[in-house]
């Protein structure tokens, strides 16, 4: 039988081990895996649809994509423990004149890139629920770093924080994680920006499977996955690489949210050629 | 009219791939070990295509070196020579689907680190002479940027 083909997105070349980690871990496991990468995720929305690949490891963003073109007829088999239940922040300067949602009107808001689930279309749409529109009650500073990649680049963010730090917007729309590994890392003085808002929880990315591949073989790949141990040291290093403490069944709730956001902001009619 | 000599290969090589991009190499009564293209894994057991081009030119300029210098009675010490070997794209080198560019050496960066009685001037007649008779220099100086400068130790 031919190994299972996963798709993934890579931006740097070092990723590429990660994937090699895993490609040797499931073959070692007897479930023959490899790997064809991605410039983009609309490449491998594509290449997912017509059978090029059988799993692609999705952005939550081509997760909403391709159920789009798919007619919802995909699967989201694995993710991450910490592609659930994650949050957005919306940062401000502790000494600046921004102390609730609402007095972001007629101020401006730094994001990441336009295609940034985390970074752009979920904190609009939380700020939409809120009764604020961009255009219309704030303006927005966007910082498009790698377009095509949903923001897994965090350059777009850190862009988004510097100009919450340099005066040049007055809130900066940024992952928790990040928030979180920015205050400990020093990157932040939390004395010096404060959480404002936050959004509520969403879920990152998934592993998905389109409607004609074989539910035994996503069985057993799945079945392989997780039962990756981070107890186990010849596991942990590829899982603290990918930000896992455990691989978990996929789970499609989490998006929700998403897809309001890119219906509301008619993304798909948008920016898609 | 005399015949057009013969050029015998200045090498001959035997590549017999075992899979996972492994490949065993055969030359003379000498046997190694490669794989994959681009060596990217820290704990890698074998160098990739990449590093045995690069360790090739390190090779072909530090053996050249220390011919001319031998010749020329210049011993020279603590011979040291760090590279920094860049593509135009390494993504395409790894198969991106949908990148563009090449996957082609664009330049290499370096230092030459050497120490020895003579001055800086003999040095570099000795580099000069060096670079202008190796064979995998000559060969990549026409498709990328090599530059290297000399460092001398005291």
């Amino acid at each position: 039988m031919r190994p299972i083909l996963v798709g993934a997105v890579i931006y740097d070349p070092k990723v590429a081990v990660i994937w090699d980690i895993i490609a040797g871990f499931f073959g070692a496991q007897k479930c023959p895996m490899d790997c064809v990468f991605y410039t983009n995720y609309e490449l491998q929305v594509s290449a997912l649809l017509a059978g090029h690949i059988d799993i692609a490891w999705n952005s939550p963003l081509a997760w909403v994509d391709a159920q789009r073109r798919s007619g919802d007829t995909c699967r989201a088999i694995a993710m991450r423990d910490t592609d659930r239940d994650r949050r957005t922040h919306l940062l401000v300067r502790t000494d600046g004149p921004v102390r609730a949602a609402r007095d972001l009107r007629g101020r401006t808001v730094a994001l990441g890139a336009l295609d940034s689930p985390q970074a752009t279309l979920l904190p609009l749409h939380h700020l939409e629920g809120l009764g604020l529109k961009s255009g219309r009650d704030f303006e927005v500073r966007r910082h498009d770093v790698l377009v095509g990649k949903h923001g897994d680049h965090v350059g777009g963010e850190r862009e988004a924080l510097n100009d919450l730090l340099a005066g040049t917007a007055d809130a900066a729309a940024v992952l928790d994680l990040n928030w979180e590994l920015w205050r400990s890392d020093g990157t932040v003085d939390p004395s010096r920006v404060r959480v404002l808002d936050t959004t509520a929880p969403f879920d990152h990315c998934n592993f998905t499977v389109a409607s004609a591949f074989p539910a035994a073989r996503a069985e057993h790949w799945t079945r392989v996955l997780l039962s990756m141990d981070y107890g186990n040291p010849a596991h942990r290093d590829m899982m603290d690489m990918e930000g896992l403490k455990a691989w978990l069944h996929g789970r499609t709730l989490g998006y929700a949210a998403l897809e309001a956001a890119v219906r509301e902001q008619s993304f798909f009619e948008t920016t898609v050629g | 009219m005399g015949e057009v000599p013969v050029i015998e290969p200045s090498c001959e090589m035997r590549a017999l791939a075992s899979g996972d991009g492994h490949v065993r190499l055969v030359t003379r009564n000498l046997t190694f070990d490669a794989e994959r293209q681009l060596g990217l894994d820290p704990g890698a057991a074998h160098p990739a295509a990449l590093d045995l081009l690069v360790g090739a030119l390190a090779t072909d300029l530090l053996a050249g070196l220390g011919r001319e210098a031998a010749r020329a009675g210049t011993p020279l010490y603590d011979v040291e020579l760090r590279l920094e070997a860049r593509l135009g794209n390494p993504l395409v080198a790894l198969g991106v689907v949908g990148e563009v560019g090449s996957p082609a050496l664009a330049s290499v960066q370096g230092t030459l680190y050497v120490g020895g009685d003579a001055d800086e001037a003999q040095i570099h007649a000795l580099w000069e002479t060096a670079c202008a008779r190796a064979p995998v220099f000559a060969t990549l100086r026409n498709t990328a940027s090599i530059n290297i400068t000399i460092r001398l130790v005291p």
